[in-house]
């Protein structure tokens, strides 16, 4: 248990929004940071994070590469994309990187589930 | 006690007195389009005529029967799909026939008996009626329109394929020709070296038949040459491939530059060129090289087909924009039977003339070509017996 | 023009992002390329900067898919790509190459099933934040300058037309097209009343 740290990345500021209520409702003792792009996101990279929730469709690098990279640099954080897009293609990627994956719309289900990867 | 007849007559002014049920069922049955409806539970409960001389399957086995249950092999299907949006959500959709290759299992019969497949093309829409529901199915039979777009494509195929043969065919032409020029024109280049070294002496005085035989020679190669150059022209401008460098010119600085190199060839005649007095700076659009050929075809023409110690005239005028220049020759003008043909390539006026006048009777053609390039135009005025004057008409250079 | 904040643009972007990430995979299923869908850009102006818009982007005529739709909202939707795109787009989706430069007639029918599954989304989307229901028609295909489409001569001065600017993305290439929402003002004063609401939800 403990206080956990999730880095929140999506252009879209509504979505941070709602991603951010969620989280704080189930646990207002966690820590969030967020993102409005892949590169602002890689600025975070030594700030111990537990928890990254990924949109996939993003301006500048897209989520799956941004994923690839924190990958890399966090080995022990679960990493969630979170897209409308659907497309084989992308689930076959993020399964193939060890990330999770949640279609949107946004709702607390879907949050919880990812939430409770690193609870 | 009512009779049969009476009986009958009763019944049928019950059926009239509600005409709706059977009347629209019968126009439904009318329908030229598959319909069948279903309700919010995926029940059929319409089922018309066409749908089943298409499916070979009776209302009465489809009533009231799930659609799942009707179609198994349609569940999970897009087709499903539209009809579930349409009752839960009243989308109305469209399945066109390119995307969705073989929706319903219908079937016709061709001509010969046999049982072929309908291409259809399938729109759902939903309907609400008493606060109920409903989702309508229409099927289009659109086989004549597949039939027609198949010929289409092998139409288009074709017409792609013959045209891409005839520029395969065009290329080869200009290949083969010139490699051939290529072949040709290097040992005619060499013949005319070793007769020039000849005809200059260096090799040794001539005697003066001798001296005779190695001109004649010698102009024949330059016959040659100057064909093997026409004949690579006419290719060129015919494959598109004449480059103009279109630009201001001078037109009386270039046309007396072209009188001088035509010079010789006017004295060989006895023919003087004579240029118009007064006229300068005159600027018109075009390919400095391209129009000196022109010119030069229309002097040695005039120098041609004068009669011996002659003037050939060249006048030039402006209007509306253009200029017109005109090469006027004194000798026998142009015979009515070749006017028409004067352009055309390999066509001089008179077989037996050839070997007088010389010349390889691909001139005009190119000139002709070489002034619709530049926007002008070339024509003639002739008299038998009078003389020619052939004219050239070249836009004025406007700068902007 | 509408203003509308930064905010509930996102909002509307985000809802349609999510709509178009449905169709997308809808389309994906029934073709042999996958396809994305996304939209970028959403904004509000009238008839005839909505057709400068399009004239502006595109020098050649833009041809696609138009639905009537009714209910919530009155208006038309439009799909709407340049000429040789929406080519390239029905051709790479069906999987052909044909040596014609336009669309034959069951092109075009399969571009009307494209842009009927696009715009059903979109609307459904937008029926969705009005909590009411929109219906639509049966697609028609069409062709026209930005002028000729949003029939700026003709017609009422007070239309807004929602204007979206829309990425087709297949394997081979990305391409860029419109969805517009050609509505009335009370339509629009009903949308953001209820967008305000949901976002204030959040």
């Amino acid at each position: 248990m403990g206080e956990k740290k999730v880095l929140i990345v999506d252009d879209s500021r509504v979505s941070r929004m709602l991603i951010k209520s969620v989280v704080v409702d189930r646990h207002p003792e966690w820590g969030i940071v967020e993102s409005g792009c892949g590169d602002e996101a890689l600025t975070h990279v030594d700030e111990g994070i537990d928890l990254m929730i990924i949109d996939f469709n993003m301006p500048g690098m897209d989520g799956m590469t941004l994923a690839e990279k924190m990958k890399r640099l966090y080995p022990t954080a679960y990493i969630s994309m979170l897209t409308a897009n659907v497309q084989e293609s992308i689930q076959q990627r993020a399964n193939e990187l060890g990330i999770g994956f949640e279609k949107k719309p946004i709702t607390e289900d879907k949050i919880a589930n990812i939430m409770s990867q690193v609870e | 006690m009512l009779s049969e007849v009476d009986k009958m007559n009763h019944e049928m002014e019950v059926e009239s007195a509600a005409p709706s049920g059977r009347l629209f069922e019968k126009v439904l049955d009318l329908s030229e389009n598959g319909l069948f409806l279903v309700d919010a539970d995926r029940k059929i409960i319409l089922w018309n005529e066409w749908m089943v001389q298409a499916s070979s399957v009776e209302p009465v086995d489809v009533i009231g029967k799930v659609f799942s249950q009707v179609f198994p092999d349609l569940v999970g299907k897009r087709i499903e799909l539209v009809i579930n949006t349409a009752l839960d959500m009243r989308t109305a959709s469209l399945l066109s026939r390119s995307l969705n290759k073989s929706i319903f299992p219908l079937y016709y019969a061709n001509v010969g008996g046999k049982k072929m497949r309908i291409e259809q093309s399938v729109i759902v829409k939903p309907v609400q009626s008493d606060g109920h529901d409903y989702c309508m199915v229409q099927i289009t039979d659109v086989t004549p329109m597949v039939q027609r777009e198949s010929v289409l494509r092998v139409l288009a195929k074709e017409a792609a394929e013959g045209q891409k043969a005839a520029e395969g065919v065009s290329q080869m032409k200009s290949q083969f020709t010139s490699t051939v020029s290529h072949e040709l024109r290097t040992p005619l280049t060499s013949i005319r070296g070793s007769l020039g070294l000849i005809a200059s002496g260096v090799m040794g005085e001539l005697q003066p038949e001798v001296s005779r035989l190695i001109g004649i020679a010698s102009n024949n190669t330059e016959r040659l040459l100057f064909l093997i150059n026409d004949i690579l022209d006419m290719e060129k401008i015919e494959a598109g491939k004449m480059n103009f460098v279109m630009g201001p010119v001078d037109l009386i600085v270039v046309l007396k530059q072209s009188i001088e190199a035509n010079q010789p060839y006017g004295e060989q005649y006895h023919v003087r060129y004579l240029l118009q007095d007064g006229i300068s700076g005159i600027i018109v659009n075009a390919d400095t090289d391209r129009i000196m050929q022109v010119f030069s075809n229309l002097l040695s023409n005039a120098a041609k087909f004068s009669l011996e110690g002659s003037d050939v005239d060249i006048n030039v005028s402006e209007s509306n924009g253009m200029v017109r220049v005109e090469v006027k020759d004194y000798g026998a003008g142009i015979p009515l039977q070749f006017q028409s043909r004067i352009f055309d390539k390999f066509s001089q006026a008179d077989g037996s003339n050839t070997r007088k006048v010389g010349g390889t009777g691909l001139g005009l053609s190119i000139s002709r070509a070489i002034m619709e390039m530049m926007d002008g135009t070339i024509g003639f005025v002739t008299e038998e017996g009078k003389g020619t004057t052939f004219y050239l008409d070249i836009c004025l250079f406007n700068k902007g | 023009m509408l203003d509308i904040t930064e905010l509930q643009r996102d909002y509307i972007t985000e809802i349609l992002n999510i709509s178009m990430g449905r169709a997308a995979s809808v389309l994906s299923e029934m073709v042999s390329e996958e396809v994305s869908l996304s939209v970028p850009e959403v904004d509000f102006v009238q008839r005839n900067i909505a057709a400068e818009k399009f004239d502006q982007a595109n020098v050649s005529t833009m041809s696609g898919v138009t639905q009537s739709i009714r209910g919530a909202i009155y208006g038309d939707a439009l799909l709407m790509f340049p000429e040789e795109k929406t080519l390239s787009i029905v051709r790479i989706l069906l999987g052909e190459t044909l040596p014609v430069e336009s669309l034959t007639e069951m092109e075009q029918e399969a571009m009307c099933e494209i842009g009927n599954i696009i715009l059903n989304s979109v609307v459904s989307s937008i029926a969705d934040i009005l909590k009411k229901e929109i219906m639509s028609s049966l697609p028609r295909f069409i062709k026209g300058t930005g002028c000729e489409v949003f029939a700026v001569e003709t017609s009422n001065d007070d239309d807004l037309v929602m204007f979206l600017k829309v990425n087709f993305g297949l394997e081979s290439q990305s391409i860029n097209g419109y969805v517009t929402l050609i509505l009335n003002v009370d339509s629009l004063q009903d949308f953001i009343f209820q967008l305000n609401e949901q976002i204030n939800a959040i």
